[in-house]
């Protein structure tokens, strides 16, 4: 009885014990798998060696590194920009699952490609045309022509890319009156106007402010969930905020991949922890 | 490895100098509070009671330190961890400090009694087991060492064990009149605060392993 009352918290008690925590979900399907991937420039320059890579289904993936890294070189390789200056030139494989179809393969037509995996750039780049006509042409070059089918999928592009409320009034004005966020979302609405597969963004809010980046990332996380992004970004606070899996390059190697919790709370490389901690070069 | 931004290094070892600073301020506590109660010193017991405000003022500041570098610097990996296991001990070492000043307000108020010899000797073995065991904690958070972490925390289990042998000491032992009991129960009740501090320094050895490797044993702890 005294002991009891001395040492109550070693007394056992009838609590029944908590389950254990259940394990984690399954992990998401592979969409895409980079294999053994090099890549060379026409003057020789090997940017990419050896990158061999998981691109996990409807989730977001983050490549980080310092500049000259390959992060980007890597991002162009899924839908072929290197093929637009002639001598670069890759080897290995990026398989597009679940049909297992090699994006860098030479029987493959880079215009098809690009149809499949969207792009957006640092910098908002949209055409000097309408609003409409910017998300519209992306349908045109897949031949869409019924103008009933074209309205319905800008309208839908635009209200995928949280923008639509702030231009549906205005759609035959010129892209260039909108403001730089706008612009960026008006290119994330052209890209997803073809329904792409993967969607690539390179540095996507590095040209805004913080109000427009907020609205660029949560417009990001919405979109991861149905579609497959693969983000570069030089802004870690961003990579760990939106992404599920991160990947650390450093001179063309991929360093370390893994859940993006891991690699920022306890990376395994240690130069994946300089970089990511401030302490590179 | 420096950081490439140097306030963020003059952060982080502002941090460290703090916590050391409020470490070796609750180690001087624990110290002296077992003193005090075997010596039966009451100007001692009052120096231990009135730096408790300073361990609390320490306190206030290392967890302020703590929330302006997660602001300003966004740590990540081992920095993040070092910041939240920092975090975590402070509050442990403001609590060994409370149980180190009850110990030195039962010197100051109850234990006029004289304890028995092979009480005191119990006590006395209690007490340096505890002090090892707060200084050995410290010494693991602060330098970064798992493996001296790790003895911390296995070396628990004796604290415990020499406690309990005192308890059974003075239960177990000749009866004593109605007038010492005030004296036992106060002496009980010290061994108890030093058996907690002890549990304190289980918790920041745990912080020091999750520091240095980013993983605690306390997941697989069995209570």
């Amino acid at each position: 009885m005294l002991e009891t009352i001395m040492n109550i918290e070693k007394s056992p008690t009838d609590a029944p014990r908590l389950p254990p925590i259940p394990a984690a979900p399954e992990e998401a399907a592979v969409r895409a798998k980079v294999e053994s991937l090099n890549f060379y420039y026409a003057d020789g320059t090997q940017a990419l060696k050896s990158v061999s890579m998981p691109i996990l289904d409807r989730q977001i993936t983050a490549m980080i590194g310092p500049s000259g890294c390959g992060k980007s070189t890597l991002l162009r390789c899924f839908n072929r920009m290197h093929d637009l200056y002639p001598g670069n030139r890759y080897e290995g494989r990026i398989s597009l699952l679940p049909e297992n179809q090699n994006l860098i393969g030479p029987e493959i037509d880079p215009v098809l490609v690009r149809l499949r995996i969207g792009m957006v750039f640092q910098k908002p780049n949209p055409f000097p045309k309408s609003i409409y006509e910017n998300v519209a042409s992306g349908l045109r070059v897949r031949g869409v022509k019924s103008k009933a089918v074209i309205d319905e999928a800008v309208e839908a592009a635009l209200r995928r890319a949280a923008i639509w409320d702030e231009v549906k009034d205005r759609l035959h004005r010129s892209a260039y009156d909108l403001s730089g966020g706008q612009q960026q979302r008006l290119c994330i609405a052209r890209a997803l106007a073809p329904n792409p597969e993967v969607l690539l963004l390179d540095e996507p809010t590095s040209a805004l402010d913080p109000i427009a980046t907020a609205k660029i990332e949560d417009l990001v996380q919405e979109l991861g969930k149905d579609i497959t992004i693969v983000i570069v970004t030089h802004n870690m606070q961003q990579a760990a905020r939106i992404s599920a899996r991160t990947a650390f390059m450093y001179l063309g190697e991929l360093i370390e991949f893994g859940p993006t919790e891991r690699i920022f709370e306890n990376p395994s490389h240690p130069q994946t922890e300089q970089y990511i901690t401030g302490r590179y070069g | 490895m420096e950081h490439t931004l140097k306030s963020f290094d003059l952060a982080l070892s502002t941090l460290m100098n703090s916590t050391t600073r409020m470490a070796e301020q609750v180690q001087v506590m624990v110290t002296e509070s077992g003193k005090a109660l075997l010596a039966h010193d009451v100007d001692l017991a009052r120096r231990v009671v009135e730096s408790d405000l300073l361990v609390d003022r320490d306190y206030e500041a290392v967890r302020a330190q703590c929330l302006e570098i997660l602001t300003r610097f966004h740590p990540v990996a081992g920095d993040l961890r070092q910041v939240i296991a920092i975090e975590h001990s402070a509050g442990d070492l403001e609590r060994a400090a409370d149980h180190a000043k009850s110990i030195a307000k039962r010197a100051i108020s109850g234990l006029d009694g004289v304890m028995t010899e092979q009480s005191a000797a119990l006590f006395t073995r209690l007490h340096a087991a505890v002090v090892g065991a707060i200084e050995d904690a410290n010494d693991a958070l602060i330098r970064r060492d798992p493996d001296l972490a790790q003895r911390v925390i296995r070396a628990d289990r004796q604290i415990d064990e020499i406690h309990d042998d005192l308890f059974h000491l003075v239960m177990a032992g000749p009866k004593r009149s109605a007038a010492r009991m005030p004296s036992d129960v106060h002496l009980l009740f010290a061994a108890k605060s030093l058996e907690r501090i002890g549990d304190h320094a289980t918790n920041i050895a745990e912080e020091a392993m999750f520091m240095s490797k980013g993983a605690s044993p306390s997941a697989t702890r069995d209570d």
